[in-house]
């Protein structure tokens, strides 16, 4: 039985392709359109799910969307009225868009698919928390899912266990933890729904000035676990902004022009804000601890991406386990909705359970030899083929040199997990600013994280537990941090950006953290190849890892668009599978303003 | 556009008038009487116009219809000796707005000339001088050359190239504006073969999908079948024997008003989907390379050496955003036309590569790599005919290939069949690069995809979408 999960319309569109609640593959349509966070109808990912399992579309036996329309119909017309007469104007837009597109799902998917079968609507935060849990690796736990919102649900939790799963609680729009977040992304000059990781990225170099005035007046957290945000500030309910003049009055300022200098005034509102989330988030997982009584916890939606909030949670102790989705985004919604249907109202077991249970985030499309070697010789370029990638991979980041990494499925989520990476030598003290400045074009106080053998992550990071997707951070060991030096202290703001923490700076966050993935045989045995031989040939049992795409641009997903990548950066080498291309031997490439072809994240 | 104005404006006063006939005279003269009278006005328009040879001014001089071909070059002319205004774009100078008058008409000419046995260039006997190796250059408009001298078309380059490499050849241009292979194919076993040849080198792709695609997104298009000159370059239509002539002219205007106009025109805009996917379909290759190996087959048998040429195009799917815009700039080129360009390039390459194991093949586009941008831009006077200074590359770059090939130098047979393997090659010979797969699908969802996807739903960037 195939079922297609599709997520569109809102954020990040993607779709999910079920055979026998086995998932064939999942893929965000960005990858497709090279639009980040394409929010468009998921055509190119129908079509390469149905290529990879070499059916057609009337052989789908149902399609789930990942929300109910009618639902958030319901919620928006609820809002606009509570607040009624203002932002009447929004009103008409918001109903125009609601009744002319997003309220007829099922005959926008019959028009561009031509299906002629059964669609169904799972709800959004259904769909989250069915990705959590579902695909994790546990029988039984608690679930927490945490967004921006979806219908009315902003944060649910529940339990999941072989009757599948129980829902407890949940919080309503317009209290979300996620709009929070965002509201202070906005305030900070970031794009929303990209900029949110780039705060989180910034709260290491500010001090939480601002906690107690965020906590006295914008969010309440209560002693049941919930929290209620003060409406008084915020327009995001009905309105066209997401904080309104009183909320600028409270921190006696402006939002950040994007594109403007940052201040430590914004580093500092970066840190309270990120100290509120971690707050709020421990505070609910009491509470969901309480009412479930669960040893394990499973995380989804945009605010699982959050991977400090997700460490500090996992420090405390609460849960024995924690597991987060690696497409915690709504492009995980795709995948959830498949599973809910496949697992909640078929009532299918869930087979695959086991304490080792890896679920395979590589689910996108590959490329094998003969189609990459095609698109090197019709386009006349140079390369080698080398029978040993990895340890020549190795060789070449110990020596210093940054590497485009290019292997097998392309990786389902935001995190570039070691088949669609740009590697670098995390034992430079330049390698960051380089990284940063002149491969990937983006803002130099962003940090890199490492890809560590799983086996040695405990000796380089405390406490360490595996991650295999990227979403925990963890103190580099009091062992492996250099000494600072006297006046190094006394830096702030972006100045503490070259201090030398540790024996891999280019990872080292300011507060000695870094975001790590655990790399181990089962979980990707090429890249675990790889780093095994460079830590052979220096020692560091980790690179650097970071997504295959500069500032902007969606990771790359074929062939020609990570060469593309590779000419326009300033990165040494590329490995396409087997073959390896030299950027000194490739033909010259005059490109002028490139940067412009991606709209600013 | 001018030209559509003009023909509409005309139809439309002739319809006037011919709708006023109607109520005037009987049904049986308003089928013929008006049709002749309205026959003669508008010749006596077009000759107040255009003059004595107003036929020129419609279609092309330099090509007619042809028994066998379907059309070929007008025999025994030279551009610069003819004495009525000609209006065939080939023969004028790169831009040149073709004048009514006839001494500037003349002047803005480039010298092309067709002998008497209907190929562009000199003379030549039937039998070749003892020594000489006899060369024919096969192929489309990009063989037989635009807007460039007869000595500076790449065929004549090449010859000069060989000669003073110390080599005895006499190179034929057997190219005609807007042939395909079935009519090189039908030239060769015609024609080509009894004028000795020894080497026959071909130059093929661009008017193989045009011809595909053309005719009503390949709908229409069957293989093997040879069109006449109005057929090819005016309707784009299959065969309308009826249709197709120039006896009557309002006949002709009325047919090319429904076949070009609402048709063709429509049809190819590089911004309709369907002709990407017809691009996609590949239908024409198999014809294509049948025709190829019956060509390399006949050869074969009578110790003809065959060569297939890989020939550049200006643009590349890997152009950087900074040289494409260089070439939309400078060119009639728009984004999806110098796609379309590049893909259909790349489908032609892959074809000739499949090709190779059994005809060697010429490969000279990897030597332009080299030049990008502006430098690319000099070589070329649209997005595949060749400048002067291109065709000089070209010429230079086929005769030192040429002149390094082991079986030309000893004229030795260059071709290996195995039946076996053209079976295989031909069931592979359809299908695209993947990658090439991949853009035609990214560009034919992007072209579908209503306004309403891409305007209305954008994600906001100052607030979440919680509507």
């Amino acid at each position: 039985m195939y079922i297609l999960g599709l997520s569109f319309f809102y954020h990040d569109s993607s779709a999910t392709l079920l055979r026998d609640g086995v998932v064939l593959g999942a893929v965000q349509e960005e990858r497709f359109s090279r639009k980040k966070f394409d929010n468009g109808f998921p055509l190119q990912s129908i079509q390469f799910l149905l290529q990879l399992a070499q059916i057609n579309i009337d052989d789908i036996d149902k399609i789930i969307y990942y929300e109910n329309p009618l639902k958030k119909l319901v919620r928006i017309i609820r809002s606009f009225v509570a607040t009624a007469p203002r932002n009447l104007s929004t009103f008409g837009q918001a109903m125009n868009l609601q009744l002319r597109y997003k309220l007829w799902i099922k005959r926008v998917i019959r028009r561009e698919t031509n299906f002629r079968g059964k669609i169904s609507y799972v709800d959004h935060h259904q769909s989250h928390a069915a990705s959590a849990f579902y695909p994790s690796p546990f029988n039984e736990a608690a679930f927490l899912t945490l967004d921006g919102v979806g219908e009315w649900a902003t944060t649910t939790f529940g339990q999941g266990n072989s009757r599948g799963l129980e829902f407890f609680g949940e919080i309503d729009f317009p209290h979300s933890l996620g709009l929070l977040y965002a509201a202070f992304t906005y305030f900070t000059g970031f794009k929303i729904n990209s900029g949110e990781y780039k705060l989180m990225g910034l709260a290491p170099y500010g001090e939480p000035r601002y906690l107690q005035t965020i906590l006295d007046n914008l969010i309440d957290l209560k002693s049941d676990g919930s929290f209620r945000i003060n409406q008084d500030y915020f327009d995001y309910a009905t309105g066209e902004k997401m904080i309104n003049e009183k909320f600028c009055s409270l921190f006696k300022r402006q939002a950040r022009k994007p594109e403007s200098d940052l201040t430590q005034d914004d580093m500092d509102l970066a840190r309270s804000i990120q100290e509120v989330t971690e707050l709020a988030v421990l505070n609910i997982a009491t509470r969901v601890k309480k009412e479930t009584g669960q040893k394990n916890l499973c995380l989804a939606g945009g605010v699982a991406l959050n991977c400090v909030a997700n460490s500090r949670l996992s420090r405390t102790n609460l849960f024995e386990n924690i597991w987060v989705q690696p497409a915690a985004g709504d492009a995980g919604g795709s995948l959830g909705a498949a599973l809910y249907f496949w697992h909640q109202i078929l009532g299918k077991p869930n087979l695959f359970k086991s304490s080792n249970y890896f679920f395979n985030p590589y689910l996108g499309p590959a490329y094998n030899k003969k189609v990459i070697r095609e698109f090197l010789d019709s386009n006349y370029l140079p390369y080698s083929a080398i029978n040993e990638i990895e340890e020549t991979t190795a060789r070449l980041l110990a020596d210093g040199y940054i590497i485009g990494w290019f292997q097998g499925r392309m990786e389902f989520g935001p995190r570039a997990l070691g088949n669609r990476s740009i590697l670098g030598h995390p034992g430079l003290p330049d390698m960051q600013k380089k990284m940063n400045l002149k491969i990937k074009f983006r803002e130099s106080f962003r940090p890199f994280a490492p890809a560590v053998l799983e086996e040695r992550a405990k000796e380089w990071f405390q406490e360490a537990v595996p991650s295999p997707y990227m979403l925990f951070v963890f103190p580099v060991c009091q062992n492996k941090r250099v000494p600072e030096k006297n006046g190094e202290k006394k830096l702030f703001g972006i100045d503490k950006l070259n201090v030398l923490r540790s024996l891999v700076p280019a990872i080292t966050h300011v507060d000695y953290s870094a975001r790590i993935q655990t790399v181990n045989q089962k979980t990707n045995l090429r890249f675990y190849t790889l780093i095994k031989k460079f830590y052979e040939l220096t020692g560091l049992p980790m690179i650097i890892n970071t997504s295959f795409n500069v500032r902007n641009e969606p990771i790359v997903r074929t062939p020609e668009e990570a060469y593309r990548c590779f000419m326009r950066t300033n990165m040494d080498y590329l490995i396409l599978e087997d073959f390896l291309l030299t950027k000194k031997e490739q033909p010259k490439k005059e490109e002028r303003d490139w940067e412009k072809l991606y709209e600013l994240d | 556009m001018n030209l559509i104005k003009n023909r509409l404006l005309i139809l439309v006063i002739f319809g006037i008038i011919y709708l006023f006939w109607i109520r005037l005279v009987g049904f049986s003269i308003l089928l013929l009487v008006p049709f002749i009278v309205y026959e003669i006005i508008l010749r006596l328009v077009l000759r107040l116009i255009y003059g004595r040879q107003y036929r020129f001014a419609l279609y092309n001089y330099f090509i007619v219809d042809h028994p066998i071909y379907g059309n070929a070059f007008r025999k025994n002319i030279v551009s610069q000796k003819i004495d009525f205004p000609v209006f065939d774009k080939f023969i004028f100078k790169p831009g040149t707005h073709i004048s009514l008058d006839l001494a500037k008409n003349k002047t803005e000419r480039i010298k092309y000339s067709i002998n008497s046995r209907g190929f562009r260039g000199p003379e030549f006997s039937l039998t070749k001088k003892p020594g000489i190796i006899r060369v024919f250059a096969s192929g489309g408009s990009t063989t037989a050359c635009n807007s460039v001298d007869d000595d500076e078309a790449w065929p004549a380059v090449m010859e000069k190239e060989l000669h003073s490499r110390r080599h005895l050849v006499e190179v034929i241009n057997a190219g005609v504006q807007g042939w395909s292979s079935y009519q090189e194919l039908l030239r060769f076993k015609h024609e080509i073969v009894n004028y000795q040849p020894d080497v026959i080198l071909l130059h093929q792709g661009w008017n193989e999908e045009f011809a595909y695609s053309s005719q009503n997104l390949g709908r229409w298009w069957q293989p093997r079948v040879v069109r006449n000159m109005i057929e090819t370059r005016y309707f784009y239509s299959n065969k309308h024997p009826w249709l197709s002539q120039t006896r009557f002219l309002l006949l002709f205007y009325l047919a090319q008003l429904y076949f070009k106009d609402f048709i063709f025109n429509r049809q190819m805009r590089f911004t309709n989907p369907e002709r990407w996917i017809c691009l996609q379909r590949g239908e024409y290759l198999p014809a294509w390379f049948d025709n190829l190996i019956e060509i390399a087959r006949e050869a074969k048998t009578r110790g003809i050496l065959v060569y297939i040429i890989n020939y550049p195009g200006l643009c590349d799917l890997n152009d950087s955003s900074t040289v494409r815009e260089i070439y939309l700039k400078n060119t009639r080129l728009s984004r999806f036309y110098a796609d379309y360009q590049a893909v259909s390039k790349k489908q032609i390459q892959k074809t000739l590569k499949q090709i190779e194991p059994l005809i060697p093949l010429i490969e000279t586009e990897k030597e332009l790599l080299r030049y990008q941008a502006e430098e690319r831009l000099d070589f070329f006077i649209d997005e595949i005919h060749l400048s002067a200074k291109g065709n000089a590359w070209l010429g230079k770059i086929i005769g030192k290939k040429l002149a390094e090939d082991k079986n030309f130098v000893q004229l030795k047979s260059n071709l290996v069949f195995k039946e076996k393997e053209i079976g295989s090659i031909r069931n592979e010979i359809s299908k695209n690069y993947a990658y090439i797969d991949d853009f035609l699908a990214t560009t034919i969802k992007k072209l579908k995809q209503k306004k309403w996807h891409k305007d209305k739903l954008d994600l906001p960037t100052d607030r979440y979408t919680t509507f």
